[in-house]
Order: structure tokens, then sequence, then C-alpha cells
């Protein structure tokens, strides 16, 4: 009796616990094991959602369209079994969360640059930029937030843009 | 099913599970050098400088050559896994290899399913750490509760914070998240996007998953449960790419399994 007692006792509480409002403790250290803490919230909310987007400098000094990278590709069922290209897709898109999740924690005036997830963004930006085809002089990117809207995938119901950074050189 | 069947059965899914996993890792490694997005070099600075003897050891083992090495032996590792079954000295090398590759990527490279991946192991290193204390009375119990309350908690959590929010129980936001999955967006006139539809589908995974502690109720309810999670974790692949979300779930089935119908009620 005393095992079912203190199931149902874990399940109330973990039940309660969701309609709380608690504190959120940080730590560079718990960031990197938050694995042992997971939250299990899987695609609970709709909100903002960030989006890199990048536009490049070609030769003839011409900036192309700003281009989102965000990844969509054909379904497969390998996929299930071997998906590393798009895991990886996955896990920049991840990157990009976690840079804006940095980004609100800036203290004002602070600068965005020193940030270790700027520089993975820049490196991010660059490696599309070194995709496309016909030579790329420099680039630059932008996050930018977006409240998608039901319905209509390709048209958000409202975009802000979080972070542009400056024109880079493609070194 | 005995103790010792589900810790077979957690070792042989785990196994798969991290193979899948390693072999994808051996095919993003340009993406780890000094000139791909996750070099090292760059984010070994954000590193907490609290300890330099553990920034030490992870600049050794994310060498190139040494991380690969590393990822041959957790190949074996899981081959050996399949194969044999696990141990207390292989269960320990894997946890320790987890929890390396998760400061590899910044705390998660496929999130959910490195933190489910890492609670099978653990449940499993558990296991067999009780077991060599006391063979008796603790056995492998402690570990196949540990994944147990865990994936039941992780299923119970996502449906409750789903259920929270008006855009799931009115369906608009199962739709708006399979337009944003990386197979997507829903074609114009998918059958998702009738109302009645997205809400029943709503309604059915906030209820399924929301309603994840009866299954410790019977076995034969456990047995349902783990298939029907299956065939929801497949969907998720289906839509949103996450194999290895699959793979990592699945692995914790044979605990639940164990788990169900042992409650003294």
């Amino acid at each position: 009796m005393m095992t079912l007692t203190f199931i149902c006792l874990y399940f109330l509480l973990i039940f309660i616990a969701l309609f709380l409002k608690t504190r959120e403790i940080k730590s560079p250290w718990l960031f990197y094991l938050r694995a042992f803490f997971p939250n299990w919230k899987f695609f609970h909310a709709i909100g903002y959602a960030p989006r890199l987007y990048v536009q490049i400098k070609g030769a003839d000094q011409t900036w192309m369209d700003w281009q989102v990278l965000y990844p969509r590709v054909k379904r497969s069922v390998v996929h299930l079994f071997h998906n590393p290209h798009n895991n990886l897709h996955l896990a920049n898109q991840n990157l990009v969360e976690h840079f804006v999740g940095d980004l609100n924690q800036l203290q004002p005036g602070a600068d965005a640059s020193q940030l270790v997830s700027y520089s993975l963004i820049c490196k991010l930006a660059r490696s599309f930029a070194m995709q496309c085809p016909g030579p790329c002089q420099s680039y630059r990117f932008e996050i930018r937030m977006e409240m998608p809207q039901l319905n209509r995938p390709f048209e958000p119901r409202d975009v802000q843009v979080m972070l542009a950074s400056p024109e880079l050189k493609n070194e | 099913m005995s103790e010792l069947q589900a810790i077979h059965g957690l070792s042989l899914w785990l196994g798969i599970s991290l193979l899948v996993q390693t072999f994808e890792f051996f095919r993003i490694q340009n993406e780890m050098t000094g000139e791909g997005v996750w070099a090292w070099s760059v984010l070994r600075k954000e590193l907490p400088q609290s300890s330099l003897l553990v920034n030490r050891l992870l600049d050794f083992l994310f060498q190139e050559k040494i991380h690969l090495l590393h990822l041959y032996a957790r190949l074996l590792g899981a081959l050996v896994l399949i194969a044999v079954g696990s141990n207390l000295w292989l269960m320990l090398f894997l946890f320790l290899s987890h929890v390396s590759l998760l400061f590899r990527f910044r705390g998660a490279f496929n999130g959910g399913s490195d933190f489910l991946s890492l609670l099978v192991i653990t449940g499993l290193l558990l296991a067999h750490l009780c077991h060599l204390i006391d063979p008796m009375a603790l056995g492998y119990k402690a570990g196949l509760w540990y994944i147990t309350l865990h994936t039941i908690s992780s299923y119970f959590i996502s449906g409750w914070v789903k259920f929270k929010r008006r855009e799931w129980r009115d369906g608009s936001a199962l739709v708006m998240f399979l337009d944003g999955g990386i197979y997507g967006p829903l074609s114009a006139n998918s059958f998702f996007r009738l109302k009645p539809v997205g809400m029943l589908c709503s309604w059915s995974f906030m209820a399924w998953e929301g309603l994840a502690p009866f299954l410790l109720l019977s076995s034969d309810l456990a047995v349902l449960y783990c298939l029907m999670a299956a065939c929801f974790h497949f969907l998720v692949f289906w839509f949103f790419g996450l194999n290895r979300f699959f793979w990592a779930w699945c692995a914790s089935f044979p605990a639940l399994i164990y788990c169900s119908g042992r409650l003294p009620i």
C-alpha cells in the first residue's frame, strides 16, 4: 500500500507543480546538465518562434534576397534508421532558439557578439552562405521572431526583428 | 515478464537506439571540426571556469581523434548491449559517454531523445549497482522503477501542459506545429486542417498522454499502451523527423511492462 500511496502522491505533486509558477534556476553547469532535469514540455505552446535569415552579397556587390534557414526536407522511411543531416538541421534550429534565450538574458547595453552562441550562429550563417551557388563576398543575418498563423504556414501573423548582424566578410 | 527479461529487453532496445545515434554522429563529424558550426574551439569558451580539471578533461576528450575513438568504443558498447546484454561496467562507460556527448552539444543534441536515453542508461546503471549491493531484496527493481516513473512522467507532463493551453484544446496548435515540421507544411487540403479532426486528434493525444499513470494497473494495459506509444512516436517521426525519439522511447517499454501490474493494491 505504501508503494501505491507514494506513486499517487508523486503524480499528484507533478500535477500541482504544473499549475504553479516557479522561479527558474539558472547556472552554466545546470544548462550543460539539463538532461538530468528534463521538463518534458514538448510542442506545448504556440508563440513567437525564432528564425534565422541570411542575406548574401555576391561578387557584383549586390545583396540577394533574404533566405530563411529552416529545415524543410523530403520525407523518407529510411530516416527512421539513419537521419544524421536532418537531426543536425534540428540541432542547428535548437541553437537558434538557445541564442534567443541567451539574448533575452543579456544585461541592457551588453554586447551580444561576445556570446558563444553568437559565434556559433555566425558560423551557421556562413556555412549557409558557402553553400549558395556563386561567389559570396560577405553576408549578414537577422534573428526574426515570427508568430505563426493558422492554415497560412508561409504568412506569419507578426514578425519582429530581434537582432541584425553587421555585414560579415566571407574570409 | 521477469526482472531479467526486462533487463535484457531494455539492453536490446537501448543498444539499437545507441547504434542509430552513434552512426549518425559519425556522419556529422565534419560539422564538429574547426570549420564546422559545432567546433569545440568555439564551444569551449562557454564552459564554466570553476573546474579546470573538468575543462581539461573535456578538451582532451573532444580532440578529433580521441572523439572518433570514443565513438568507435560507443558503437562497440551498443553492439555488446544488443548481442550480450548489459553489465555494470558497460553501463558506467555508456553513462559517462552519454554525458560527455551532451557537453559536446551544449547540453543536448536532439533534446528529448538525449534526455530519455540518459534516463534509460542511468536506470540500467542503477539496476546493476543495486543488484550488486543487494541481489535478493533490491535486485534490478530500483532501476526498473526509476525508468518507469520517469517515462510515465514524460507522457503525463507532456499531456497536461498541452491541456492547459487553449490552442491545444481547440485543435489549432496541432495544425500549426504540423505546418512547422521538418517535413511540413501540411498540404492545403490536408484533413488535419478540418477543425473537428484537429480537435479529435489533439484531445486523443492529451488524454492518452495525461492518463499514462493508469498503465501501471495491469500488464495487458501496459502492453497496449506501449503499442499505442510506438505508433505515436512513429507519427512524431513521420511529421517531425524525430527518429531518435522513436528508438529512445521504445527502449524504455520493457521497464513499463515489467512494473505494470506489480502495484500492491
